[in-house]
């Protein structure tokens, strides 16, 4: 090899070697986002949560729904969308937070636009939720107050279970509008675990999402039954399903567990409430 | 004894006059022809008659009973209408069709009872179409469909019959056979009224005829009396030779009348 | 056409017996195992045990309601083709079931089945009503063939697009996903109250549609001789007609719309009656019985636990077998 040519490849090795640095560099140079948009209900509740709130833009309408968002009351006069892409771009967000499953067309046609877009993945366990919430507040330029939150969330979860370690562990199935059950690898599955119930679903072997029949839910003789209280108006066929007279007969009513869904739509620091419900109704 | 009486019946429809102020009597034992050219409203008056349909005004009654205060049921038995043209919808058998004619006889939890069966019988015997009694009735030529359906009312054993061109399709045979069972039907205390186009087999087999034009009743007479060659021209429009032998009266149409010869 | 007339008491013992043997299988199906024996030994004993639960709590409502709304169909089905003198007639051809569902839908998604018990087979009943009216408004009289089958399309897509507009403006999020279950029609899941609630509307509507089985057969004559042979075609035709609205509206109302029972049976019975309407009509109430009987069972037997809709299997069977109808008579309809 001639001179030049070792001093070519040193040239370029170094900047190859510079840019990334320059960029965690850029990074941690990068402006604290201050005007974040939410545009799904779960990340509506962790901003509320995590960030301060001139951070916030903007959040959905589903966040001061009194039945489904836990922070309804947080919101006051923070201005609200409806997750298209023509109301976000006036609040000229500097950081757009969804969630992975939900909004897919918006989020893409933000990032096309060259909007930064972070989307939190679906936690499965109570261990994920603090994943999620250190790199919620990472984006957010609140890493402190993510921390202080996972500390008091694990320290609910530890004194609930000592306070109802002497009763002993319980049999459940969840069953959902429409047949649908909850086996194992969700979060709801390690919701159970940590309030001492026993999923009968995740132990008859279903993964994830499934439906079961209502012979089957009988046959599995549930000490407790979690009826999904997802809707709010009785009328339709799904909600029928919950209603059959034969789960009165399997399972007494005031054995039926019925979390409300405030606590449950969302993954985040209120799981903590419905371990203390669950754990106490045992 | 009279039998059926209309009296000024008139019927309309949207403001156009069907029929105007008929007089009509049928008495017991007599065959009643009804003729006059297309149009005039002599299935209408059949479907009056029958209280099928009913009047714009005037009365009938049945022997001494205005036809409103007997009930639906027992005109039924009194009765037997066969419409132009009739036929059975799903492929009956025969015996099946003629059943029909006991209907109005029965109540309606009653299955076929003896005498169902015997009129059923006889009904046949009289059509002579006991031969073909298990056949389908869309199968058979339209000659025997018609005696099948003439079955059917027999069955009922009505006191007058309706017919409301009962041989239009038929051959020869076939009509002149139609024509001699309405004949022998209308004897002692029994009659029929019949709506013919044909004018020989009107004259021949009628007791009396009844002329309709326009809605209006023409005249109404014995059929020597009436079937004049000036009255047919008169109605029909049409010159015809009328000729009267052992055999009965003949009427042949034979040109048109008016601006046209042929 | 061969002719097998077989007298009714044959005929019905016939059918009888082989709807027994249906029904016994049908509360054996299910996706639990369990034993009958057991079950009713604990029923009595009044023991609540999983089989007991299982087999009267679930299974017999389920097989209760597949055998009513069965025998509704194929009743209205055998009702409707004497009327209108057109073996292709049927609940859900002509759009009846559609308008049913669209009734019902509009009662219970908005809240009006909360007032009475009698409130949603109430709404099923005045859907039906008011497409049976409309459809004898335009075909009536008429002898063809391809009015009335146009008039069932034309209605049929006017009831689903009306369903599907009321599920859109449901208060219930749920609500839209269901249309699935309106449009083709299932017995799963359903309790004794369902049946409870259709049951006295389907039993007025049947002793209805009964009452006017001489009625059918008159009628084959012509409506001119029916009316000379004694009945009052007006009213008859009325009440035949809020017959077939009274049990199809009750049993779309909790069933959701399930085709082609009411053509096919008739049809396949037909020539044991000797094509006798009037006889048709018992005959087919319990042929219907047993046909969505069989159809449920294969239903439970195709899908394990995940809801395969009983108005699949049904369509999936009737579809083509109305293909062959249209065929075979071909040259004697238009």
């Amino acid at each position: 090899m001639t001179v030049k040519q070792i001093i070519l490849i040193i040239t370029v090795a170094c900047s190859l070697l510079i840019l990334p640095v320059n960029a965690i560099a850029q990074n941690n140079v990068l402006p604290v986002p201050q005007r974040i948009v939410s545009i799904g209900l779960c990340t509506d509740q962790l901003l509320l949560m995590v960030a301060r709130r001139s951070q916030i833009a903007s959040l959905t309408t589903s966040s001061t729904d009194q039945n489904m968002s836990y922070m309804a009351e947080a919101v006051g006069d923070i201005p609200l969308n409806s997750a298209s892409v023509e109301e976000i771009i006036p609040y000229k967000p500097d950081l757009i937070i969804g969630s992975h499953f939900a909004a897919r067309d918006t989020t893409r046609f933000l990032r096309q636009l060259g909007y930064q877009v972070k989307l939190v993945t679906l936690p499965r366990t109570v261990e994920e939720i603090y994943g999620m919430l250190i790199r919620f507040g990472e984006w957010t330029g609140n890493q402190a107050r993510a921390a202080a939150i996972i500390t008091r969330m694990k320290r609910e979860i530890t004194d609930i279970q000592a306070r109802y370690a002497h009763r002993p562990e319980k049999s459940t199935i969840i069953y959902s509008p429409n047949g649908y059950t909850i086996g194992s690898n969700t979060l709801e599955n390690d919701v159970l675990k940590h309030a001492g119930f026993r999923n009968l679903s995740a132990e008859m072997g279903i993964v994830g999402f499934k439906k079961i029949s209502l012979e089957q839910v009988i046959a599995a003789r549930p000490d407790f039954l979690q009826l999904d209280n997802h809707v709010y108006n009785r009328n339709s066929l799904a909600s029928r399903y919950l209603g059959h007279p034969v789960l009165n007969k399997v399972v007494n009513e005031q054995d039926h567990l019925f979390i409300p869904s405030r606590i449950r739509a969302c993954a985040g620091p209120m799981v903590t409430e419905a371990i203390g419900y669950m754990a106490a109704k045992r | 004894m009279s039998l059926l009486k209309g009296i000024n019946l008139g019927y309309q429809i949207d403001d156009i006059s069907i029929l105007k102020a008929i007089d009509i009597e049928v008495k017991a034992g007599e065959m009643v022809g009804l003729i006059g050219p297309n149009g005039a409203g002599k299935s209408t008056l059949l479907r009056l008659l029958t209280c099928v349909e009913k009047p714009g005004w005037g009365e009938i009654f049945y022997g001494d009973n205005n036809v409103d205060q007997i009930s639906v049921e027992e005109r039924a038995k009194h009765i037997g209408y066969l419409v132009q043209g009739a036929k059975a919808y799903w492929p009956f058998s025969v015996e099946k069709t003629v059943g029909l004619g006991r209907i109005p006889h029965q109540k309606w939890w009653q299955h076929s009872s003896r005498e169902d069966q015997e009129k059923i019988q006889r009904a046949m015997e009289i059509t002579e179409t006991l031969a073909y009694r298990n056949r389908i009735v869309s199968t058979l030529s339209g000659g025997e469909q018609t005696l099948v359906m003439l079955a059917r009312i027999f069955a009922t054993d009505p006191q007058i019959i309706f017919a409301d061109e009962p041989v239009a399709a038929l051959d020869p045979y076939h009509q002149l056979h139609v024509m001699e069972i309405l004949r022998n039907h209308s004897r002692d205390d029994r009659a029929a009224v019949v709506v013919l186009h044909d004018l020989s087999l009107a004259a021949r087999f009628c007791d009396r005829l009844y002329i309709i034009n326009h809605g209006c009743l023409y005249g109404s007479g014995a059929p020597d009396e009436i079937m004049t060659a000036e009255n047919i021209a008169e109605v029909y429009g049409v010159k015809a030779r009328i000729t009267c032998d052992a055999e009965g009266v003949s009427v042949a149409p034979v040109s048109r009348l008016g601006e046209h010869h042929p | 056409m061969t002719f097998m007339s077989i007298p009714d008491r044959v005929l019905l013992a016939g059918l009888g017996i082989v709807l027994s043997v249906v029904f016994y299988v049908a509360l054996m199906v299910g996706p639990v195992n369990i034993g009958i024996g057991k079950a009713v030994m604990d029923f009595l004993a009044e023991e609540s045990s999983m089989d007991s639960l299982i087999l009267f709590d679930i299974r017999l409502p389920r097989a209760l309601l597949a055998m009513i709304i069965g025998a509704t169909l194929g009743l209205a089905g055998a009702a409707l083709q004497g009327l209108l003198r057109n073996p292709l007639a049927e609940p859900g051809i002509i759009g009846v079931s559609n308008s049913a569902a669209f009734g019902a839908v509009l009662v219970f998604y908005f809240g009006y089945s909360n007032f009475a018990w009698f409130a949603l087979p109430l709404g099923g009943l005045l859907g039906a009503l008011a497409s049976v009216v409309i459809i004898f408004a335009l075909v009536g009289n008429s002898k063809s063939v391809v009015t009335l089958i146009l008039a069932g399309v034309a209605i049929n897509a006017i009831g689903g697009a009306l369903i599907a507009l009321a599920l859109n403006f449901a208060p219930n999020p749920y609500a839209m996903q269901e249309i699935v279950f309106w449009l083709l029609g299932s017995v799963a899941n359903r309790s004794m109250n369902e049946l409870l609630i259709a049951l006295p509307f389907v039993l007025v509507g049947w002793g209805l549609i009964l009452y006017c089985g001489r009625f059918l057969n008159a009628l084959t004559l012509g409506e001119e001789t029916a009316i000379s042979m004694g009945f009052e075609v007006r009213r008859l035709r009325w009440i035949l007609v809020i017959g077939v609205a009274a049990c199809v509206g009750a049993s779309v109302s909790v069933a959701g719309n399930i085709g082609f029972i009411g053509l096919v049976v008739p049809h396949l019975i037909r020539p044991f009656v000797g094509s006798e309407p009037r006889r048709l009509l018992l005959a087919s109430t319990l042929g219907g019985a047993i046909l969505l009987l069989v159809a449920d069972i294969a239903v439970q037997l195709l899908s394990s636990g995940g809801e395969l809709k009983l108005g699949v299997i049904t369509s999936l069977v009737g579809g083509p077998f109305f293909l062959f109808l249209i065929l075979k008579t071909r040259n004697l309809m238009l």
